[in-house]
């Protein structure tokens, strides 16, 4: 288990840095750098100024090479556009994203997993076309355009809830439903095979067949079962809202990590931008560490490879 | 992406086990029942490709020509006495005749998801198979590159790539190739890895067949299932994340009639002309559904019972 | 019972917790607008919202007018050119930043000095880069000193923001980004980069030139979607947002509550054509006066600017916008939207079955398109090459754009100086690279009497409509949309000025 757990680790750092020097590249490949610093109205020669100010008129090797050097002592540099180091605006967005996050999932689950029991439970009837209906309705649909009918709704016409902004709870809850929606599929029809496999499982015909009430063994045998291989995708899909929220928090102005990175990327702050990147590449090699150990903990073929 | 798509490795082989379920209850279904949800997507779906193939004659203007003086004219269901006759789903904010832009950007959306489909099946199918079938060092290559791939965002990829390259219809074919075969990697992976110890591989190694065959001949047959399954998953994923990438402006390009771009410029006028957005929004919906439907129904058909 | 009234006062407090306050109720105003300066310092941000900012912050020793376009002295007293590259400055007395520091000819020439200096990485180099140094003469009297003749001195001296000069060495600008002090009628009162910023009534403004302002808080937050900024504006959650599509404006013009208007600004769009051949491209048809001329007939300008622009656009003959000093509408060439005289040119030219080019942009889609068709009528297949904007810079600088849809702001100056040197004064920029041109313009900029001034560019902007260098389009309006109880008058320079905005009783 330790010489897996070291391997992965080692994997992570690979991929770590390959993602850095990537980004690298597609950062500059995108585009000019100096020339968004300067602005759309600046002059050739104070562009020119600024690239040399800035140093990105040195060979680009050089110039990563300058940026790792550096993060490997602990030192993320400063954004090119706000007067803050990464460390700290990451610190400051990082937070309402893992918010948005966390509360998506919650919504989620909270969808998913009575839809799921209910469907298993009733299979094959109309609840359970329904809910696979419902479920996967909230997929098809661009999420933006979702994001903003619940503006229309929710925020507009009824008026229970505030539009934009990051002051209060409410603030997150349409677009915790807007991101969480998307994940109820699958942690929906995972819920259900689950269910359903367990259900038909012995000792929960005996523990019914003992005289159990139909609720007990559901919630004391089924679900508990049930359960672990959701929470293992519910912590994947955790990962998938952490780092695809970028459109949800424009929509809705949230100041989160997802709308930094959009921003960061469009303009090229070539060093928030890798902040980011280590944080969410950091985020994945955790996660899919994780799982693999849960993943190797129910089943005993996987460990042995 | 915006919510959507990659589930890392080990977490979608638990997906990718778990969306196999097949309990006894099966059996009892009537086989009309079962079937329901795979011809009415087939239906859908052949309905869409048909008025993608037949929109030359099905439309009634040219989606290109714009007529400035019409613009923001209503569809005939919204607006009775706005709407034009010859415009039965009204106009766009330059004029452009809706129906004739639906009906043309269901072969845009068809072909961008075919196509991303096909891309991302290649690349993923190769390296999962590989990964699944040999183990050990491959594995973790691949298992590296797909962690890369999930580590990088995909609209740093877009950005970069469309700077480049412009933003055409190939361009956003292969970005989302591109980015979208992780799934294909980790599904075809566990797949393929389940199907590694069965007896006709081990007779077939045994009787000293070559690599490539005993790939082609024997497991790809065999998680043929599987891959289309997700095969059907990726086509919808890719059509939506098109039009997520429209949204921010990296997508096709104007004028081309994509109903993801069309659903981006919808967006401005949404509070005030919601059918412009609605439209378009349904008609990916309808298709997004109707191929996750397809793929479902396939998948109930061609498992085993029980679990794989 | 007792249970559901608290589940009933938590879930209001819950859902009140982000509610706004009234705007008119407590004499705020909150607006929103889709971008927001990394960094609020005047020199070390390029974006409008940057720019609006530092008026109502900061101020600058002379004020332009914008109902009468006059120069008006504000932190100085008086100005005065001593010989073709001195300005003297005598300061106001009694002027106290933010912070009770008091402000005089030292903090000038301490702010020039600074944001002259390479190590303060100034980003908005255009404010400062007219002037080479400032000294100061006694404690009322500063000399700034120009790098050459200049002249539009004035109009870039309202620009020059002031910083508090002893906070300004003490602390450094980066520390004054994030607690940022300034002389202006409001101050800094919160500053949350990526939450709200929050401005309050200075109490010892000076009031100058700008008056004393009657709102008592801004509070500012970026919302980068328009159709979040409209549900709130709907809802009563903002009072003012600007920037309005056409049919944005349209719809919201009817509802309760709200008040519509549009407003001139500065900025100009054009068509610039790769009149020199720098695309290097076999057989340039744009090299060719017909045929620029043909694509002049062939876009219907006042048709697009009725239908697409919105309200308060004009169509522009010139390659300069008609309020810019030296901007002269006489003896122009102007061409009429005539697609079968466009069609003739073509076919004398050569061209009679048209001919394949690329056109680049990076904003306002729909106008491009409109533009693509209406070319498309003539024979002219434009495709479309849609950019970023830096690359759309990059590209023109490096030759590699044969037609360019672009935009220019001339950063609100109102002066030929700020657009028409810049696009055909042998710049990089220069897509047509006329000797002519380009000398009459330089030299302009050079004279600083206004009369010859304007003797000089004229010239040069004839022969360039004459020349169908550009086309160019029309004027930009921006279309604002407020609460209808706030009395607020737009300026054409896009410049927000809520310092002048009050709350109507």
């Amino acid at each position: 288990m330790l010489r897996f757990a070291a391997r992965r680790l080692l994997l992570a750092l690979a991929v770590a840095f390959t993602v850095s020097a990537i980004a690298f590249m597609l950062l500059r490949l995108s585009g000019d750098l100096a020339t968004t610093l300067a602005g759309q109205e600046a002059r050739a020669e104070d562009v020119e100024r600024i690239r040399q100010q800035f140093g990105l008129d040195q060979p680009l090797i050089l110039q990563y090479g300058d940026w790792l050097w550096r993060a490997l002592r602990g030192d993320f540099g400063r954004s090119l556009f706000y007067p803050e180091s990464v460390g700290a605006l990451i610190r400051d967005r990082l937070p309402n994203t893992a918010l948005l996050a966390s509360l998506g999932l919650l919504i989620a689950l909270a969808f998913s997993i009575p839809l799921g029991m209910a469907a298993a439970f009733w299979r094959n009837s109309w609840i359970d076309r329904m809910a696979l209906m419902l479920a996967v309705l909230g997929q098809a649909m661009p999420n933006f355009w979702f994001a903003l009918l619940l503006v229309f709704f929710f925020g507009m016409t009824l008026g229970w809830l505030p539009i934009s902004g990051t002051d209060g709870f409410a603030n997150f809850i349409m677009p915790a439903m807007a991101l969480g929606w998307y994940a109820t599929p699958v942690l929906m029809r995972l819920t259900r095979a689950g269910m359903v496999d367990v259900l038909a499982a012995d000792y929960v015909r005996t523990a019914h067949a003992k005289g159990l009430p139909l609720r007990v063994v559901l919630i004391k045998h089924a679900l508990r079962n049930a359960v672990v291989p959701v929470v293992a995708l519910a912590a994947v899909q955790f990962g998938n809202m952490l780092s695809g929220s970028v459109v949800i928090e424009t929509v809705f102005a949230l100041q989160g990590i997802g709308y930094l990175a959009w921003e960061s990327i469009s303009r090229r702050d070539f060093p928030v931008v890798q902040g980011i990147l280590l944080v969410v590449a950091l985020f994945y090699v955790v996660l899919t560490l994780l799982t693999d150990l849960l993943n190797a903990w129910l089943d005993p073929r996987i460990r042995s490879r | 992406m915006p919510g959507s798509t990659p589930v890392s490795a080990p977490g979608e082989e638990l997906a990718a086990q778990a969306a196999l379920p097949v309990p006894a209850a099966r059996r009892r279904r009537p086989r009309w029942q079962r079937n329901l949800g795979l011809i009415s997507s087939a239906l859908v779906l052949a309905a869409i490709v048909i008025a993608a193939l037949a929109a030359p004659w099905l439309a009634p203007h040219d989606p290109y020509v714009q007529s400035l003086n019409d613009r923001l004219l209503p569809p005939f269901f919204v607006d009775a006495e706005r709407a034009v006759p010859s415009h039965p789903l009204g106009t766009d904010n330059l004029g452009r005749d809706y129906l004739s832009r639906l009906l043309y950007g269901a072969r845009i959306s068809l072909l961008i998801g075919f196509f991303a489909m096909v891309v991302s099946g290649l690349i993923g199918t190769v390296m999962g198979v590989l990964a699944g079938y040999f183990g050990g060092r491959t594995d973790t290559v691949v298992s590296f590159l797909v962690t890369t791939r999930l580590s990088l965002p995909i609209i740093m990829v877009a950005l970069a790539v469309v700077s480049v390259f412009g933003g055409s219809l190939e361009v956003v074919v292969l970005v989302l190739g591109f980015l979208l075969w992780d799934r294909f990697a980790v599904v075809m992976r566990s797949a393929t890895h389940q199907v590694r110890g069965r007896e006709y591989i081990l007779a077939a190694q045994a009787i000293g067949c070559s690599v490539p065959r005993i790939l082609w001949q024997e497991v790809l047959p065999n998680v043929l299932s599987s891959l289309v399954v997700i095969a059907s998953y990726e086509m919808a994923q890719a059509i939506l994340l098109e039009a997520a990438l429209s949204f921010l402006g990296l997508g096709v390009q104007p004028p081309l009639p994509s109903w993801g771009l069309m659903v981006s410029e919808a967006k401005e006028v949404m509070l005030f002309e919601p059918w412009m957005i609605m439209l378009p929004g349904a008609a990916i919906c309808v298709l997004v559904l109707a191929i996750n439907l397809l793929g479902d129904g396939i998948r109930d058909l061609t498992v085993p019972e029980g679990r794989a | 019972m007792r249970f559901g009234t608290l589940a009933a006062a938590l879930a209001a407090t819950l859902l009140s917790a982000g509610a706004a306050k009234a705007g008119p109720a407590d004499n705020s105003l909150r607006w929103a607008s889709d971008s927001e300066p990394a960094n609020i310092l005047p020199y070390y941000n390029n974006v409008r919202e940057g720019v609006v900012l530092s008026y109502l912050a900061w101020d600058a020793p002379i004020y332009r007018d914008p109902a009468s376009g006059e120069y008006k002295p504000h932190l100085a007293e008086s100005f005065k050119l001593l010989d073709d590259t001195t300005i003297e400055l005598k300061m106001r007395p009694g002027i106290v930043a933010h912070n009770g520091e008091t402000i005089d000819a030292n903090d000038v020439a301490q702010t020039v000095n600074a944001m002259l200096d390479p190590a303060n990485k100034v980003i908005a180099f255009n404010r400062i880069s007219w002037l080479k140094s400032a000294e100061v003469v006694d404690d009322r009297t500063v000399r700034l000193t120009m790098a050459k003749p200049f002249g539009p001195w004035q109009e870039y001296l309202t620009t020059l923001a002031i910083l508090p000069g002893d906070l300004l060495k003490s602390e450094g600008v980066e520390a004054l980004a994030r607690s940022p002090v300034g002389t202006g009628p409001y101050r800094v009162a919160e500053l949350s980069p990526g939450r709200q910023i929050v401005l309050e009534r200075f109490d010892k403004y000076f009031g100058g030139a700008k008056g004393q302002p009657s709102i008592e808080k801004l509070v500012f937050r970026r919302i980068p979607e328009r159709n979040t900024q409209m549900a709130e504006l709907m809802t009563g959650g903002l009072d003012w947002i600007w920037r309005l599509q056409p049919d944005q404006a349209r719809n919201l013009k009817g509802r309760r509550g709200i008040r519509v208007v549009s407003g001139e600004t500065i900025r100009i769009f054009y068509l610039g054509l790769d009149a020199a051949g720098r695309t290097g491209t076999e057989n340039n048809p744009l090299t060719d006066l017909r045929v620029r001329r043909a694509i002049n007939h062939a876009i219907d300008r006042p048709g697009i600017v009725r239908n697409l622009v919105g309200e308060g656009a004009q169509v522009l003959n010139t390659p300069c916008h008609p309020e810019q000093f030296g901007c002269t509408q006489d003896g122009i060439t102007k061409y009429d939207y005539d697609p079968a005289k466009a069609k003739a040119l073509l076919a004398e030219a050569g061209y009679a079955d048209g001919f394949d080019v690329s056109i680049t942009a990076y904003r306002e889609r729909p106008w491009v398109e409109a533009i693509i068709g209406n070319l498309r009528a003539v024979g002219i297949r434009a495709k479309l090459n849609w950019v970023q904007a830096d690359t759309f810079s990059g590209d023109t600088r490096a030759g590699k754009v044969q037609m360019g849809f672009g935009s220019w702001g001339s950063t609100s100056l109102y002066d030929v100086a700020a657009l028409t040197t810049y696009f055909f004064g042998k710049t990089p920029d220069d897509q047509a690279r006329d000797d002519t041109v380009a000398q009459a313009l330089l030299a302009g900029d050079a004279a600083t009497d206004p009369a010859k001034r304007k003797e000089l560019y004229a010239p040069a902007i004839r022969r360039i409509t004459e020349q169908a260098y550009w086309v160019p389009l029309w004027t930009f309006p921006l279309t604002y949309a407020t609460n209808e109880k706030l009395d607020f008058t737009p300026s054409a320079d896009e410049v927000p000025r809520f310092f002048n905005s009050r709350w109507k009783q």
